[in-house]
């Protein structure tokens, strides 16, 4: 059991720290819970921006649109998503690589992360073909 | 893949297209010429014509790569786990005669005087079928778990030459028939 004293000094000295306090810190911080970052919907990444731009007025051209509709650009983000599990995939499978592949709490490892992913794959799959037949 | 390829023009996609493709999927040992002539082949027989049937056929290619990637691993687990049983039973014989030789030098007038002779087991050799059993058991939970991913991206790329055929009939005839050859060859060759 914890004493009083042991839990009032514990809670003078939390008082004491305030977090991460630079810009750099703070940013690391916010990204201590993020394990790959599929969860995140990919329109609101900048990273992607320009790649989804793209797909998106190849597919409006393709279909005979003048300007790129919602359903366009919901298909090329769906697009890129499954581009980017596939890539997430790769590196995933890339780094559990090496001599003690074999080892069984490694694949069990590796096999937990891989079906994960499907998760979000299907999701993808799904919101990209709904958006192809509102093309 | 013996079938002459098409010029190069014929059978990529739209530059603006790879662009968004970006480099392709491979992990560590696997070549990337490889990859392109296996997309080339597939896109040579499925002839996309828009990016909609481009971005399909990259879907179908991917998830064939994937399959043909997991069948390797599943068949490297698989002899990794056969070659694993052969040298644990080569070490149980060798400990099993050191054990008598000890047994020997111990005591070795008791062995005359009763005269046993203990029963040597016949050795087996590393193709007995004994090994890919116990491999089997062994691997049991990765090989099911392999064998689910392998259906899930079989499921996946059905899926696909599905919404193939609501853009195009014959795209997805086409895909359908270039890929039923590459897992062919994929299943000769294994």
């Amino acid at each position: 059991m914890t004493s009083d004293r042991k839990i009032t000094a514990n809670r003078n000295n939390a008082k004491k720290s305030t977090g991460p306090r630079t810009t750099a810190g703070r940013d690391a911080a916010r990204r201590n819970a993020r394990s790959h970052g599929l969860a995140v919907a990919i329109g609101g990444d900048p990273v992607f921006h320009e790649d989804i731009e793209a797909l998106a007025k190849l597919l409006a051209e393709s279909a005979g649109m003048k300007s790129v509709s919602e359903f366009a650009r919901s298909a090329a983000e769906a697009s890129i998503d499954l581009l980017r599990i596939r890539k997430f995939r790769t590196r995933l499978l890339q780094s559990h690589q090496g001599p003690d592949t074999a080892a069984p709490d490694r694949l069990t490892e590796l096999n937990g992360k891989l079906a994960k992913l499907e998760r979000y794959e299907r999701r993808a799959y799904s919101r990209r073909n709904r958006a192809l037949r509102g093309l | 893949m013996k079938k002459a390829l098409a010029p190069s023009l014929y059978v990529d996609p739209p530059p603006a297209l790879q662009r968004v493709f970006g480099d392709p999927p491979l992990i560590g040992g696997e070549r990337p010429e490889v990859y392109v002539e296996f997309f080339r082949f597939i896109a040579y027989d499925a002839a996309p014509t828009d990016t909609i049937g481009w971005l399909l056929v990259k879907d179908a290619v991917d998830l064939s790569w994937e399959i043909q990637r997991e069948r390797r691993i599943k068949a490297s687990i698989i002899e990794s786990k056969r070659s694993l049983a052969f040298r644990q039973y080569e070490f149980s014989l060798i400990r099993a005669r050191c054990e008598r030789e000890l047994r020997y030098h111990e005591s070795p007038d008791e062995n005359e005087v009763n005269g046993e002779q203990e029963p040597q087991p016949v050795p087996m050799s590393e193709d007995n079928p004994a090994f890919l059993t116990a491999a089997y058991n062994d691997g049991s939970f990765d090989i099911d778990a392999i064998d689910r991913r392998i259906a899930f991206y079989e499921m996946r790329r059905n899926a696909v030459l599905r919404e193939m055929e609501r853009h195009s009939e014959s795209l997805s005839r086409r895909t359908r028939d270039a890929l039923e050859v590459l897992d062919g060859e994929f299943s000769e060759a294994e």
